[in-house]
């Protein structure tokens, strides 16, 4: 009842925020059985975080816009845009576990597993490349794929269309972002991926250490110039060979590699995508952001805590024909076969990693599930 | 004198001497990078033999600055865009394009390019455009820049397999090319091609490191004398192609 009482009031709503009425709900007017329309309505104000620079694009069919991105934020944990209403992309991707979800597969429909871990999210905004093994190369691309996926929400787009036309609720908010209350997969995939370039994480201990805020701890900065070097013996120069492929200030980068986990990998990673053997068990390098609450680790969740990767890297790597010749090479000694870190040196890099968690981003309520706040109130009334 | 005759005197004069010149005609001309390895065009994972050694190529991405004309009549014309940045993968085909914008029509005598990032912005921390830490070509920990980037396997055999990285930067490694270009390119012409040969970049030093190698030996090349030929041998992959 509550939820047609809600829809009928919309309008009556919308004029209370343009009334400045805001304030009496709390700060957010609550419209349907979501608290998502917010008084900001059109051109979204992107606010990039100063040493993450220009380097995205922003498809020109898909400017960002508020209505938008809170359309994108209610199909983000819509349960509907599953085969059986029990699965929506915030279920493995939940908030606070930095959009992961702590399992080495995920939990798919009906009880199924996926095959690859689940990928943590922020600053999605500079990537062009998404999945473990890369295939999908926008946001807009990518959104529709584990819909459709039968491991995961198991819905062709029609029938995922269908459901949300037939809800009172999507039509007119879909009039309202794209101009037709015609629902699109291509529409739902826009708002989806408008909502998922906002969700910028750069609010972590090191990025406030960027920004001149706070001092890291000693331990920290050794552990940061580790983590961002490539070791070089002969110069006396020590390195974690962490920042090849995981540099920048977002502790992200673009490569595919293969980073030494198996001799025969039982999941062939990119050559699945390419059919190229030189692809081998190559796979996406994640973002490190928020790395300390998204284990297990790897795509197929193998390592329980950052102690074992680091573990990985320094003693266990398994030399296959793919091997990155940036690990190939890197070692502390000259000569070396690995990597050679010393156990304080391997500590400090763990140390700087804790230092990427980001704990306003994983509570920032513009990201959290819409839907949740709806139960709570109808708790209470 | 009066004010009117100052005022004639100032017209006659901006009239003589500082009358607006017409804007030269321009043209843009694309500067064409065409990678290869010897005579053959060059493919990244793919193995081509230098002395005992075969060496595959993973990675190659260098910056290109300061890209400069000198025309015959022996005026100059520098590229506005400071950087640009190279990058041989799949999707390229070993075949870079930089558009080097409004340049006058007049023939052309000389291309000259700086491989890396000049000693003033080396030193000015992360920076925006190509020079932004995102491409992976940002030094986080001394704050300066990768001028380029080869990485790879090498191997002399089945017993013999390793890999080899040269990441070089740091200013005395900041090398620049001076080309010669053939009297037979018009006037006209909107296109420039430079050929790249990279098995030049293992020549000399690097070369001989290569083959003396003990087995399963890795190379690394980021400071130092190794990094000065290393250098030396980038710059002098590159010529105006025929």
């Amino acid at each position: 009842m509550l939820r047609v009482f809600s829809y009928q009031l919309r309008s009556v709503l919308r004029c209370a925020a343009t009334l400045g009425l805001a304030a009496l709900f709390g700060g957010a007017i609550y419209v349907g059985d979501i608290d998502t329309i917010t008084p900001q309505q059109g051109p979204y104000q992107l606010q990039v975080p100063v040493k993450f620079g220009p380097a995205f694009r922003i498809p020109d069919d898909n400017p960002l816009t508020y209505e938008g991105i809170e359309l994108g934020r209610m199909l983000f944990y819509e349960k509907k845009l599953s085969a059986d209403n029990t699965i929506s992309c915030g279920t493995c991707h939940q908030q606070s576990l930095a959009f992961s979800d702590g399992k080495a597969f995920s939990d798919g429909i009906r009880g199924s597993k996926t095959k690859r871990s689940t990928i943590p999210l922020s600053n999605l905004l500079w990537k062009f490349k998404f999945f473990w093994d890369g295939r999908a190369s926008s946001l807009e691309e990518q959104a529709l794929i584990p819909i459709q996926d039968s491991l995961e929400m198991h819905l062709t787009l029609d029938e995922a269309v269908s459901k949300l036309q037939n809800t009172r609720t999507y039509p007119p908010l879909f009039k309202q972002v794209f101009g037709s209350d015609q629902i699109t997969a291509a529409n739902i995939a826009k708002a989806i991926s408008q909502f998922e370039r906002v969700m910028i994480s750069s609010n972590s201990r090191y990025d406030k250490f960027l920004r001149g805020e706070l001092q890291l701890t000693e331990q920290e900065k050794i552990g940061m110039d580790l983590f961002m070097t490539h070791p070089l013996p002969e110069n006396k120069l020590r390195g974690g060979n962490c920042g090849d492929c995981h540099g920048s200030f977002k502790i992200s980068l673009h490569g595919i590699h293969n980073n030494g986990l198996d001799l025969e990998p039982q999941d062939r990673g990119r050559e699945l995508i390419t059919g190229k053997v030189t692809d081998r068990g190559k796979f996406r390098a994640p973002s490190l952001r928020n790395i300390a609450l998204t284990a297990p680790y790897m795509h197929d969740g193998r390592f329980q805590t950052l102690e074992e990767v680091v573990d990985h890297y320094n003693d266990h790597i398994q030399a296959s024909a793919t091997l990155d010749p940036l690990i190939i090479e890197a070692s502390n000694q000259v000569g070396g076969k690995s990597l050679l870190l010393t156990p304080a040196e391997k500590k400090a890099i763990i140390a700087f990693m804790k230092t990427l968690t980001d704990s306003t981003f994983i509570t920032d309520e513009r990201f959290s599930d819409p839907f949740i706040k709806v139960d709570k109130r109808k708790k209470k009334s | 004198m009066t004010i009117s005759t100052s005022i004639l005197f100032l017209l006659v004069f901006r009239t003589l001497f500082i009358n607006d010149p017409q804007p030269a005609p321009a043209r843009d001309i694309e500067l064409v990078i065409d990678h290869a390895f010897g005579p053959e065009h060059l493919t990244l994972e793919k193995g081509y033999t230098v002395g005992n050694q075969v060496v595959t190529f993973t990675r190659l991405k260098y910056y290109v600055s300061n890209v400069t004309l000198r025309h015959a009549d022996g005026t100059t014309w520098r590229d506005t865009e400071k950087y640009h940045l190279v990058e041989v993968d799949e999707e390229t085909a070993a075949v870079a394009t930089i558009k080097l914008k409004d340049v006058p029509l007049k023939k052309l005598a000389e291309l000259k390019f700086s491989i890396g990032v000049d000693s003033v912005d080396n030193h000015s921390g992360d920076q925006e455009g190509v020079l932004n830490p995102d491409y992976g070509m940002f030094w986080m920990w001394e704050t300066g820049y990768v001028f380029f980037k080869v990485e790879g396997y090498r191997a002399s055999g089945e017993h013999d397999r390793g890999a080899f990285v040269y990441h070089v930067g740091r200013d005395n490694c900041f090398r620049t090319a001076r080309l010669e270009i053939p009297g037979d390119v018009t006037a006209q012409a909107s296109t420039l091609r430079v050929a790249a040969d990279v098995s030049g970049i293992f020549k000399g030093l690097v070369g001989q490191q290569l083959r003396e190698s003990k087995a399963n030996a890795s190379i690394s090349v980021m400071g130092g004398p190794k990094a000065l030929e290393a250098a030396d041998n980038f710059v002098k992959i590159f010529s105006i192609a025929r």
